[in-house]
């Protein structure tokens, strides 16, 4: 662990320490030159830190379509890998969600992911989809924020531990026809076309179509590839906006059940369509509504060539819901909420299929002839105390044709600014999520209390600082190993700084501390998470490369076995070339330079361990 | 040590690349000698020669960067720059120059409310504030400039023809 440790923190030093004389020597005097000559100067653009659009009262990470560029992410598990506090580990087909000590086998559907505001995981296994099975195109994200904490009260059940909002982009970012093509280790290859133009009469449009292959690095052992196609369209006016997305995901992969021969097929498959509206009733009021509809397609084959055995199995979830929203500024310093909302997860089907010649097929159709409506109420209100203090507070309330969900998730918020630098946060909430099918029908709710301080403070120009302190407690937890509830508290303290040359510093560390109530240790909980991202522009600003370093600490395993995962460092670097002939970017991407994300076959995904990726993008004007 | 040796390379050459040298600028650094050069080529009225300092004002909270702190203790007709940063409820009368930030948090009205009936230059680089008189922009990789005169003659403030002949668009 030392070892690691100290690798990580004499990168960050020397970093800092090389930026400091950089920017010392930097000039930022230009006074002396004529006017004649500064309109002919060409400028290193300035870069800002972002802040927040979602007006939420925990420490939220941003990363950016400039940063996903930057560092050449090609997933959303990518990014999130990179923001502070998140673990995202990989089986042989998905990648889970882990963050704030909680076991990240388990943790997708504890935090939300919204695409534009449409809550995209799935309602069968409640698992986002972050990786190539991911229903975007990472091209096409504007941003990414990730709001930690309890998010219940403002997105809904499912939010219990928090929220990803990933905003797309507008056809006016692409401005052409984009084309993008991409190879990579392990036969990896991608294509994608994107096309994005404003019309004369102010509508937006941005379609985009890609795929992608890949196969595995044990092909000498069986078949193992993973293909995905991706579709997505946007079109939008001032008030009216309609986005739809469909990825379909099919990776094969040998598991050795019993021989070399035995392998696995999975396919996942995701829609969704949203129709948004909005519009200014008066200055006092303004209106929102939305209409969407989703669904969630599994099926999987298992082959054990020698036992004769074939096993199917197919998985179906769809949905389709709505909501309308009311917000007015009736009353002086109040920005009042008022919402409902209505989900109905018409379709969950599950049917599984075996042949085995040693004893008789078997079938099974677990079709729920009533699945589940989701009624929901809510209220919320942003209120200006002074003009330094704000006291934000609302409740939501849903219930569910089941009778066991009815779930009450009220938040309250102080945010207090004593200095124009200085901003504290105290938020505290309380958090639902209903059991999905594949959990138990019937299971109740389970809830998580949560409690958190946030300092976010300024110093000086492009440089923020923010810490926060946080503890949780996860109950009537839906899990059929242990029922025992999970404490956790934590620590997060995350730097950002800009410097005027380009360079871009963001660096974090989390401290977690996340156990069941009788002590157990909970598995893939690492305590310790440090992150460093650094990018700069090189030769005329012509070329940038982004660096990152992830260290993960210790995380247990398998309970069973009592066997850990030591600590590592994973490094990262990527050359993004901007217009380096017209219109043309080029980017080079080595991914696990020391190749100590690959260790002890944990994982033998084409992405993991040490690679490369290169990409070319041309956009026709 | 194969690993050690590695960092170290690389390390090695992010300290190499960070200090090369670059004939572009960054971007506040022009935008800054350009406000150095807008209040050396405009004519100040009397009532604005008056006073012992010229002041260039910053709509930001604290600081806008080294860039602009590097205008401090130069000078125009004779009189040492200082730099004021304004804020909503700042009194803005006595900037000689004030510079409007795209990245500024919060409405501009109360300070304009104050002041666009005074002969102060008013510099943006949001191209949507169209009550500046001169705006920044990008085009491309250069930075540009454009003028509206109109509202430069309401308030009597005029400027070289230097700098007219060098602006991008002049709004009359």
């Amino acid at each position: 662990m030392w070892k690691h440790c100290i690798t990580f923190l004499v990168m960050t030093l020397s970093c800092f320490r090389s930026l400091a004389l950089a920017s010392e020597d930097y000039q930022t005097d230009a006074t002396s030159l004529s006017l004649e000559q500064l309109v002919e100067t060409t400028f290193i653009p300035a870069s800002h830190i972002a802040n927040q659009i979602s007006n939420a009262s925990s420490a939220v990470s941003i990363v950016t379509a400039k940063e996903i560029r930057t560092y050449g992410y090609r997933t959303l598990a990518e990014i999130l890998s990179s923001m502070k506090g998140l673990f995202i580990p990989q089986d042989t087909s998905y990648s889970f969600l882990g963050g704030r000590g909680f076991p990240s086998n388990q943790y997708a559907g504890r935090v939300i992911v919204l695409i534009d505001g449409y809550r995209a995981d799935d309602s069968m296994f409640g698992q986002a989809y972050l990786g190539n099975d991911g229903i975007l195109d990472v091209a096409l994200i504007e941003r990414v924020e990730y709001i930690p904490g309890g998010g219940s009260a403002g997105y809904g059940d499912g939010a219990l531990l928090g929220a990803i909002n990933v905003i797309t982009k507008k056809g006016s970012d692409i401005k052409g026809t984009q084309v993008a093509f991409g190879f990579g280790s392990q036969h990896a290859n991608q294509q994608r076309v994107s096309v994005g133009e404003t019309l004369d009469n102010g509508i937006d449009i941005l379609l985009s179509a890609s795929s992608f292959g890949a196969k595995g690095s044990i092909q000498q052992e069986g078949d193992n590839d993973e293909t995905n196609k991706r579709l997505f369209a946007k079109v939008a006016n001032e008030n009216l906006s309609l986005v739809m997305a469909y990825a379909k995901r099919d990776i094969h992969f040998p598991t050795y059940t019993y021989n070399a021969e035995d392998t696995s097929v999975y396919a996942d498959e995701n829609a969704f369509a949203v129709l948004k509206y909005h519009a200014d009733i008066s200055s006092q009021l303004k209106f929102s509504s939305a209409l969407w509809y989703g669904h969630y397609i599994y099926s999987s084959m298992d082959k054990y060539p020698t036992y004769t055995y074939v096993g199917e199995s197919e998985r179906i979830a769809k949905w389709y819901g709505g909501d309308v929203k009311l917000i007015g500024n009736w009353f002086e310093d109040h920005t009042l909420s008022l919402g409902l909302g209505y989900r109905h997860d018409y379709t969950w089907q599950s049917k599984n299929f075996a042949i085995d010649t040693s004893i008789n097929d078997i079938f099974s159709d677990n079709t729920f002839d009533t699945p589940r409506k989701t009624y929901s109420i809510y209220a919320y209100d942003d209120f200006v105390i002074t003009p330094t203090l704000n006291l934000n507070y609302g409740i939501r309330y849903e219930k569910s044709d089941n009778n066991v969900s009815s779930m009450v998730s009220p938040r309250v918020a102080l945010i207090y600014t004593p200095f124009e630098s200085t901003t504290l946060k105290l938020s505290s909430n309380l958090s639902h999520r209903q059991a999905t099918p594949s959990e138990g029908y019937f299971a109740k709710p389970e809830n998580a209390k949560t409690l958190e301080f946030v300092l976010e403070q300024e110093l000086g120009w492009q440089t923020k600082l923010t810490g926060s302190l946080y503890q949780y407690r996860v109950s009537d937890r839906i899990n059929y190993l242990s029922t025992h509830d999970i404490v956790a508290k934590g620590a997060e303290i995350e730097l950002q700084k800009n410097w005027d040359e380009g360079t871009r510093l963001r660096a974090s560390y989390a401290w977690q501390n996340a156990q069941e109530s009788d002590g157990a240790e909970l598995i893939k909980s690492p305590s310790h998470l440090a992150k460093l991202n650094l990018s700069t522009p090189l030769i005329n600003n012509q070329l940038r490369m982004g660096a990152e370093a992830q260290y993960i600490g210790k995380y247990l395993l398998n309970k069973n076995t009592d066997e850990y995962r030591e600590d590592y460092v994973l490094f990262n670097i990527n050359l993004l070339a901007h217009n380096i002939a017209p219109h043309l970017d080029v980017n080079f991407l080595v991914h696990d330079l020391f190749n100590t994300s690959d260790k002890k076959n944990l994982t033998q995904l084409p992405q993991s361990g040490l690679g490369f990726w290169l990409q070319m993008e041309y956009t026709f004007k | 040590m194969k690993r050690l040796l590695t960092l170290l390379i690389f390390l090695t050459s992010v300290h190499i690349n960070l200090l090369k040298a670059s004939d572009a600028l960054p971007e506040y650094t022009l935008k800054a000698a350009y406000l150095y050069n807008f209040a050396l080529l405009t004519d100040w009225p009397s009532q604005k020669q008056d006073t012992e300092q010229f002041n260039v004002c910053l709509y930001a909270k604290e600081s806008l960067g080294p860039a602009f702190d590097a205008l401090q203790n130069k000078h125009i007709s004779h009189k040492p720059i200082k730099i004021h940063y304004l804020s909503a409820t700042s009194q803005a009368q006595t900037c000689h120059l004030i510079f409007i930030p795209k990245i500024r948090q919060g409405g501009i009205e109360k300070i304009l409310r104050q002041v666009t009936h005074l002969p102060i230059l008013l510099v943006s680089d949001d191209e949507e504030f169209s009550a500046a008189h001169i705006q920044i922009l990008h085009n491309h990789d250069k930075l540009i400039f454009t003028i509206d005169t109109k509202l430069l003659e309401e308030i009597g403030l005029n400027l070289s023809s230097r700098l007219l002949n060098l602006a991008k668009e002049i709004k009359r």
